[in-house]
């Protein structure tokens, strides 16, 4: 298992070097100047010179003048590259460290000055719940919802549960999300708060009242966030369970006189599990992909609103920063999912365990 | 002997649907026609005939692993009590259930990954409580002993086995509850032709051990003539020929049958005598009117193509056979008149 994990580990360095440098060439290839708009709040109230003069300090800063590969070793890290950076490349020493090696994603383009990695532990304080509970309740709903349906192939309950899933699933995000904003918002019959994680009152509440208050904000967010992948989970857990049942290890248990609810216990839902473990694996990226979205939607301050919010002021170190971090959840995502199923996979077990 | 009747069908009859398109009309494949077969106890019955005839429906029906539409299933436990198979809901099966034991054809499909040897092989007498704790432990071990696996195979998950080292696994599992029925659906088809003589070997051992009745789906029928007392062929869900393996082996009476051994020893056949048959069998969803073989059939007559035969007795020196075929039927009679 030691020498599995420090593989897979391994494997992750050339997977996130690519992640990474896609999107760094990426903003570097749309049109325009990365640092056109720094300078745009001041330079209402100051004069236009001074903006100027900002600007060069800005470019010099982040080294945008740079070489693309020295702007690419300048965000790895761990050296500071720029001009107050480590004083080996001919910085001033006053800034040594710098880079995802060094944990330090620069400061923000949009807000001078403001770190970047700090807000997104910030943001990641709200869309990491946000996913952890949205895949539980995929888990928790899709998978019932896939056994049952499995079980009754063709009966009623099949044919009513992929419908809904499948109407469901063929609405976008951003529809859905704006159909439940409409119904179940001001607008529509008023039943829950639409915008934010908290009501603006939220300090002074009670223990209690405020977390009532933080469910009923996630109520629709989770509901925007889960409803589409519910069709995927409920369907893939439907297709692992009937090729289970059709395995003749079933009908030979059903032969001995195994109980039809043992039969499905020990035999089939144990077997199917694997291919549903799996799963994880690509659900977690789907819910970070669906936060953009959702986060936008209802005015969340999460990691996919930040997304959002840097890509439209082209503010790089953000871009960069939630890449990196959202490739890095992804990775660990599809670890975790691996080495559970090694772990639940008898064969592999066998070897991992020497019984 | 005193063959007491284990297990007798009357007039089988299995349909399956079949998936089809939205707004298609509904297909239905018939793929047991009203099937009659009797096992008496101890006894070994073959069933033969081309894939798709039928023959695994027919052992899962027995086996209660489906319901029939139509006929009836009785089964006589060992008290004497009559069981009808066929309205018994699942629970009132457990009599038949803990006496029946099964052995598939895929050996890689037909254990569970996750047990191991030991939960594989003492599953059904946990469920039916006919043993626990050492005792269970104890018969556990000595059929898997028995199988000629060694002791330290019990705590090993199937995946640690060759596809005849299985087979023994799942005849070990079907034989510990020392069942009175046996049903094996080619169960030697996926094996190599040493390891299967060798499970067959020790399947005739074990079968003089414990006098267990047996039905075997075979392909190779010289293994069905040297297993079995009697033979079924089947062929688009009907029997079309039944009586003693020698003699319907040795001198088939049905075009069918005759078709098959013929198709059996070709390769060792001169040349001209090898004549194959022609043809598919057909689909169980859309089958011929009258007799289901007449389009393959070499003596077809006329009648064929409107009436369904039943299945009669035809004078035999090997014992009693029967024929679905009114054309060999009559021969027979016709050459018994005129003697
Ligand atoms: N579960 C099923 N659903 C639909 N059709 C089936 C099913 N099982 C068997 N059949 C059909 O019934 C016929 C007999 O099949 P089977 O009993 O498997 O034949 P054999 O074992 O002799 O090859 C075939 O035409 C097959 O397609
Ligand atoms: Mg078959």
């Amino acid at each position: 298992m030691g020498a599995f994990l420090l593989r897979r580990l391994l494997w992750m360095i050339p997977t996130l070097v690519g992640i990474t440098l896609l999107t760094f060439l990426a903003v570097h290839a749309a049109p325009g100047d990365l640092a056109a708009r720094v300078g745009d709040a001041e330079s209402v109230a100051s004069a236009a010179g001074s903006s100027g003069d900002d600007r060069e300090l800005f470019r010099a800063e982040h080294l945008l003048d740079a070489p693309l590969w020295k702007q690419y070793l300048h965000f790895v890290g761990p050296f500071d590259l720029s001009p107050q950076g480590a004083s080996a490349f001919g910085g001033s020493g006053a800034h040594p460290w710098h880079g995802v090696l060094a944990l330090d994603f620069g400061t923000e383009f949009q807000r001078p000055g403001v770190p970047v990695l700090p807000e997104i532990g910030a943001r990641l304080a709200v869309t990491g719940p946000l996913a952890l509970l949205a895949t539980l309740l995929l888990f928790l709903v899709g998978v019932p919802l896939g056994v049952a349906s499995a079980l009754s192939t063709g009966g009623l309950v099949d044919r009513a549960a992929r419908g809904l899933l499948l109407a469901l699933h063929s609405v976008p995000g951003y529809a859905l999300g704006l159909a439940l904003i409409l119904l179940f918002g001001a607008t529509g019959w008023g039943l829950l708060p639409v915008l934010g994680a908290h009501a603006p009152d939220a300090e002074e509440l009670s223990f209690g009242a405020r977390l009532l208050d933080r469910a009923a904000h996630a109520v629709l967010p989770l509901a925007t966030l889960c409803l589409p992948g519910l069709a995927y989970v409920a369907r893939q857990t439907r297709a692992a369970v009937l090729e289970v049942l059709d395995a003749d290890f079933v009908r030979a248990a059903r032969a001995r006189g195994l109980a039809e609810k043992d039969v499905l216990v020990r035999h089939v839902l144990r077997n199917a599990l694997l291919p549903i473990v799996t799963l994880l694996a690509s659900i977690l990226p789907a819910l970070l992909g669906g936060s953009v979205i959702v986060e936008t939607l209802y005015g969340l301050p999460g990691l996919g609103s930040y997304a959002y919010e840097g890509l439209l002021a082209r503010d790089l170190n953000v871009i960069l920063g939630v890449t990196t971090t959202t490739a890095v959840a992804t990775l660990a995502a599809i670890l975790a999912a691996d080495v559970a199923s090694a772990w639940l996979d008898p064969r592999v077990r066998t070897e991992v365990r020497g019984g | 002997m005193s063959a007491r009747p284990l297990l007798v069908a009357r007039g089988l009859e299995k349909r399956f649907a079949l998936p089809r398109a939205p707004f298609a009309p509904r297909r239905v494949a018939h793929a047991l026609r009203g099937v009659d077969l009797e096992l008496v106890e101890g006894e070994c019955v073959a069933l033969v005939g081309e894939s798709g005839s039928g023959k695994t429906t027919l052992a899962r029906t027995l086996a209660r692993l489906h319901r029939p539409e139509a006929g009836t299933l009785a089964w006589s436990a060992r008290d004497g009590r009559e069981l009808d198979l066929v309205r018994a809901k699942e629970r009132e099966l457990a009599p038949m259930r803990r006496e029946l034991g099964v052995v598939f054809q895929d050996p890689f499909a037909s254990l569970d990954p996750r047990q191991t040897v030991r939960a594989i092989v003492g599953e059904a007498l946990h469920v039916h409580g006919l043993a626990r704790g050492a005792e269970l432990e104890r018969r556990v071990a000595r059929m898997v002993e028995r199988v000629g696996l060694p002791h330290a195979a019990l705590d090993r998950r199937p995946h640690a086995f060759s596809g005849g080292e299985r087979q023994r696994i799942a005849l070990a599992r079907a034989l510990c509850t020392e069942p009175r029925l046996v049903l094996l659906d080619e169960a030697f088809s996926a094996l190599d032709a040493v390891r299967a003589l060798e499970l067959v070997q020790l399947l005739e051992e074990l079968r003089r051990e414990q006098g267990f009745a047996l039905l075997v789906v075979v392909h190779d029928l010289a293994l069905a003539r040297r297993l079995a007392e009697r033979v079924l062929v089947l062929y688009a869900g009907r029997v079309v020929e039944e009586g003693p393996a020698v003699a319907v082996l040795a001198a088939p009476r049905h075009p069918y049958t005759q078709a098959l051994v013929a198709a059996a020893t070709a390769w060792s056949a001169p040349e001209r005598e090898r004549a194959p048959l022609g043809g598919d069998p057909p689909s169980a969803a859309s089958l011929p009117a009258g007799c289901a073989f007449h389009p393959r059939c070499p003596r077809v007559v006329d009648s064929c193509r409107v009436r369904l035969p039943a299945l009669v007795p035809v004078p035999h020196s090997d014992g009693a056979v029967r024929v679905a075929c009114p054309v060999v039927a009559e021969g027979g009679r016709g050459l018994a008149s005129e003697r």
